[in-house]
This record gives C-alpha cells, sequence and structure tokens, in this order.
C-alpha cells in the first residue's frame, strides 16, 4: 500500500480537483482509499457521494474551564496565560478560541477555580464512496486542533487501507507548509505538488519544497493553467529542473475543470478529451513514481 | 480601522483585495495605511507591492532548557507539560522543541528552578515600506509546524490602531487556528469567496469561525465572479452577510497577477469601488 500527498502550498492551485481526477483513475483498475487532510476547507465529499459509515468524536487541545463561583477575580491567571486567553470581565471567562490547554491558570489559581478538560472539537468521519472509504473532518467552528484532526485522519485511512486491502491512500493535503500540512505529509512515500505559472505559486511552491526535503520526502510536480502564463509557466519548469524534480504532466487553463466542480464530478468525467489525456499521463507517471502496478492481478481485483 | 481580509478556500483573491485596498485607501489620502501580511505559511503580498524592507528579526518560542547539574529528575516538567514536549530518560531530560508550545508552565513550576528559557526560532518577521504603505510580513520556517506564535508577534510588533489611518491584515486561508490569530482585534473581516461549489462551502466555515465563534463584523467581497452568482448570493442573504463587492474573473486580470501586478494597474477603475467600500465599513463603524 502506497501513499500519495497532493499540496500546492499556494491556494486555489487545483489541489482538490487533480486530486479527484487522480482518484478517479486510480480507482478504475485499483484499490484506493481517500482522505481530505484539508480540514480547515474539505472539499472532496463534495466531488463523490458518500454516505457515512462512521462517525467519531474528535477532541482538540484540551481547554480550561472557569468557575465564576470560585473566581475571586486576584488575576493570577492572566498573569500566568501566556495566550491572552482569560478574558477579565464580570466574572472572568476564557475565550476558548485563544486558550492552548496549557494548564498555566489552573496552576496558578490560588482558589482552583479552573480546571483544564478534555474538548471535543468535532468529528473524523469515514465514509463510503463508489471509488472506496472516504476520510475527512468536521471541526466545530472556531477550533484550533487542525493538525491534530488531519493526524487522526490520516491514521483512520492507513486503517483502512490495510483493512481493505487497498493499494493507493491518496491524500488531499492543505495550501501551505505548517502544522496541518506536515501532519497531511508524514510518512507518504510520494507529494505531487499542484502550482500554476504566477510568482506566487512558484514561491510557495519552493517553501513547500523547502519543507518536504527537510523530511525527505519525495515529491513530483504538475502545472495546472499552464497556459495562464507562458513566461511564468517557463520559469516553473526550470525551477523544478534546477531543484531536480520531475515534472509530471501540465494542464492548460480548461473551463471544463471549473465546470466539473460545479457539477461535483471529478474532471475526468466531463468528456474533455485533452484534458482527460493529460490528467491520465499525470496518473500514468504518479503511478511509475510510487511503483504501483497498473492494476491489480485479475484474482485480487475480482 | 483595522480590517482583515481572510477566506475559508486558498487562492480566491485575499491579496489581491488586501493590497489593491492599500493602494486606494493610499491614493484616497488615507493616513497611515499599513498592510501586514500574515499568511506566514505562503506570504505573496510583498510579489505585489514590491516593498523597500528594512527591519527584519527572526521571532520564535520560548522552549525550555535543563540545567543537567541543577535536576533532579522529579519528573514534575514531564507530568505538567501537556504538549508532550519533554522526556525523562533517567540521565537527561529531552526537550522537543516542535511539539513545545511555548506557555512556560515547566519553567515556572520546576521545583529546582533548573529550567531556563531558550529562543525556538520558527521563522523571521520583516518590515518596511511600499512607498506611502508601511508593510510588514512574517515567513514560517520550512519545516516548522506553528505559524501562530509569528502572526503574534508581527501584530504585536506593527500593528497599530488609528483613528484615521487603515490597518489591512493579510491573512492565511482556512477557518481554524492561524486565521483567527491574524483577525482577532479586527474592526471588520472581508471574507473573499469565489462562487463555486468549494467557494461557498469553505465560505460557510470561515463565517462559522471568524463571526459565530469570534464576533467579529464579517462581510464579503465576491471575486472571480463569471456571472453565476446565483447560489453564493442567496448563502450571503440567508446569512446576513452584506456582500460589498463583486470583482469579476477575467483572464487578464489573472494574467496580471501572474507577474506580480496589482489589480488596480490592469483595472484602474476598480479603485472608486474599493473606496466606496471602505467608507462603508467606516460609516458602520461610526454608527456603531
Amino acid at each position: 500500500m502506497k501513499q500519495l500527498v497532493v499540496l500546492s502550498g499556494k491556494g486555489g492551485t487545483g489541489k482538490t480537483s487533480i486530486a479527484a481526477a487522480l482518484a478517479d483513475l486510480a480507482a478504475r483498475a485499483l484499490r484506493v482509499v481517500l482522505v481530505d487532510a484539508d480540514a480547515d476547507a474539505a472539499n472532496l465529499g463534495l466531488v463523490f457521494d458518500h454516505t457515512e459509515t462512521s462517525v467519531r468524536p474528535f477532541f482538540g487541545v484540551d481547554v480550561a474551564v472557569l468557575d465564576p463561583d470560585l473566581c475571586m477575580r486576584c488575576g493570577c491567571c492572566s498573569d500566568a496565560c501566556r495566550f491572552g486567553a482569560v478574558l477579565l470581565g464580570d466574572p472572568f471567562s476564557i475565550d476558548g478560541t485563544a486558550c492552548e490547554g496549557c494548564g498555566a491558570c489552573a496552576l496558578a489559581c490560588p482558589t482552583e477555580a479552573i480546571r483544564i478538560e478534555p474538548h471535543r472539537a468535532g468529528s473524523a468521519i469515514c465514509a463510503s464512496t463508489r471509488l472506496g472509504p472516504l476520510l475527512y473532518g468536521d471541526l466545530y467552528p472556531g477550533q484550533e486542533s487542525t493538525g491534530k484532526l488531519v493526524a487522526a485522519l490520516r491514521d483512520a485511512g492507513s486503517r483502512a487501507g490495510r483493512e481493505t486491502a487497498a493499494d493507493l491512500v491518496l491524500v488531499d493535503g492543505p495550501p501551505g507548509t505548517g502544522c496541518p500540512v506536515l501532519a497531511a505529509s508524514t510518512g507518504v512515500d510520494l507529494a505531487l505538488l499542484v502550482t500554476e505559472p504566477s510568482l506566487s505559486a512558484l514561491q510557495d511552491l519552493e517553501r513547500v519544497l523547502d519543507t518536504l526535503q527537510h523530511f525527505g520526502t519525495p515529491a513530483v510536480a504538475c502545472i495546472n493553467k499552464a497556459d495562464l502564463h507562458a513566461g511564468l509557466a517557463a520559469r516553473i519548469r526550470s525551477f523544478l529542473r534546477r531543484r531536480d524534480v520531475p515534472l509530471v504532466g501540465e494542464i492548460s487553463f480548461e473551463p471544463a475543470m471549473r465546470d466539473a466542480v460545479e457539477r461535483r464530478v471529478p474532471a475526468t468525467t466531463v468528456g474533455d478529451e485533452v484534458l482527460t489525456r493529460n490528467l491520465e499521463r499525470i496518473w500514468r507517471r504518479v503511478r511509475e513514481a510510487l511503483a504501483v502496478p497498473a492494476a491489480r492481478r485479475t484474482a485480487e481485483a475480482s | 480601522m483595522i480590517v482583515a481580509v481572510a477566506s475559508g478556500k486558498g487562492g480566491t483573491g485575499k491579496t489581491t483585495l488586501a493590497v489593491s485596498l492599500a493602494l486606494a485607501a493610499a491614493r484616497a489620502g488615507v493616513e497611515p495605511v499599513t498592510l501586514l501580511d500574515l499568511d506566514a505559511e505562503a506570504p505573496n503580498a510583498a510579489l505585489l507591492l514590491d516593498p523597500v524592507l528594512e527591519e527584519r528579526r527572526t521571532t520564535g518560542i520560548p522552549v525550555p532548557e535543563v540545567d543537567a547539574v541543577r535536576c533532579d529528575h522529579c519528573g514534575e516538567c514531564v507530568r505538567l507539560c501537556r504538549a508532550h514536549a519533554l522526556a525523562d530518560i533517567g540521565t537527561s531530560v529531552l526537550v522537543f522543541p516542535d511539539l513545545c508550545i511555548g506557555c512556560g508552565v515547566c519553567t515556572a513550576w520546576c521545583p529546582q528552578r533548573a529550567i531556563r528559557e531558550v529562543d525556538h526560532v520558527l521563522g523571521t518577521l520583516e518590515a518596511g515600506r511600499a512607498g506611502p504603505i508601511a508593510f510588514a510580513q512574517a515567513q514560517l520556517d520550512p519545516g516548522r509546524a506553528q505559524p501562530a506564535p509569528l502572526i503574534r508577534a508581527l501584530k504585536a510588533w506593527k500593528m497599530r490602531a488609528s483613528p484615521t489611518g487603515l490597518t489591512l491584515l493579510d491573512a492565511p486561508p482556512g477557518a481554524s487556528c492561524s486565521v483567527m490569530e491574524a483577525a482577532r482585534g479586527a474592526d471588520h473581516v472581508l471574507l473573499v469567496a469565489e462562487p463555486s461549489v468549494f467557494g461557498l462551502h469553505d465560505l460557510g466555515k470561515a463565517v462559522g469561525a471568524l463571526r459565530d465563534a469570534m464576533g467579529l463584523d464579517v462581510s464579503v467581497v465576491i471575486n472571480q465572479s463569471v456571472g453565476r452568482d446565483d447560489a453564493i448570493l442567496r448563502f450571503c442573504e440567508e446569512n446576513a452577510l452584506a456582500v460589498r463587492l463583486v470583482l469579476p474573473f477575467e483572464r487578464e486580470i489573472a494574467a496580471a497577477y501572474a507577474e506580480g501586478r496589482s489589480l488596480l494597474e490592469v483595472r484602474p477603475a476598480c479603485e472608486a469601488p474599493l473606496v466606496e467600500l471602505l467608507l462603508q465599513l467606516r460609516t458602520k463603524e461610526q454608527l456603531a
């Protein structure tokens, strides 16, 4: 079982659209598990009709709970808190969106008016799709634990992969380079970087590549909207060559990509032949880089 | 007036809007105008603004360093650390700086006073000017997990509330920790949304975090409109979200952005509606 993460650095370059297309192509001959690791903007479930098979409560970082009856408003908690999470109103209260659950306030409180409690931050959901299992998260509004949720979804994805004897776990990653990206890419076999010809996409591509190389994760790249700016597309190609990142394909700026999103289907199913061919090429080269066979042996596939 | 520019989905045009608002405000005579790029994982505003960066500092979080002579391995630090950033292996206490959140509990509560704090660098803050606009940005180092301390540090360093001026906070995408950290303290939040199935879903998440959980004043700018905005307009109406501006998708605008040219350079006619948007927010503030 191989694990592939789709990343970009910059948001909006087409990670989810391309992940969905590759998932569709992969699932035609292999067993796949899908993990939506962009927990702040989980859109993979919008592309694939799914039925929830399990909903597990997800506990984020612990949170401080203040009992106003025991509080004598001395302010020791506020002095101890480095995150500005104690609101010195009447009565004192805790700003749950700022609290990191470190416990400094509870230790400092002379009247034991503060407890640190586990805190449900949302759900980790397993669903079934026509392709295979889909894992995604649903964070309650204003929660802080995206990275921890992504780690939980990755674990659940690997488990589902083992249970279904999957060939591929495909992880649709978040933008950026921080905590959720690290959780999404830990231990994967390959990262596919989806970029586009713009200065900002190039800058963010370099940052995400630095991040992956920091952990020794191999990467390949594809250029989406490649005809949007010929000069920058050329710069991206030469950047990728310089950094020894194989370019596995390019997709021109296609209204069909946008239409696929609106119709909530993978871009491989909207009847655009050129687009489909280009996506198939990307999938073939990603598959080769992952050393995944083209198809399961018939005995296994049945 | 402090205005945060955020979005649920990435790539909807936060930076384009934040930079255009800064330029339009400066041309309209607003003073001072400050733009903070708080998308520490992917800071791109400087590509559009081309500022001269004069000040630079690294920043991080205080992490523990255990004095092996004083430490008697009582285990209190390990027990109290809720981030699991410390481990006592008998001969020494190991510190895992990338797990540490810098809360200071271990240092404050060590019975032997054997712990002092040292700086664990997470990234860089830079500041300078682009003409009339004061500019600063935060950049997370590759391999580091936590952008939020950089966001807090940049705001503490360069964010000033000014009754006559305008401070723009260019936030990261998403709906959790770093976005909330970026938008905290803003008088208004503009959520930039694209009118796609994905954009609409992610807009809902961002509204949940910034308005419903944090209680911030949130309104919407629709960007990359191709004239099929019914669903998003209906969503905004149903959720009592004012739509302040609709900007079109045009290939020419996208191509200009690609090479680091601002919206106002290719579409000077957008300046007036942007100034009008700022006036709306200011009027709202005066009425409140």
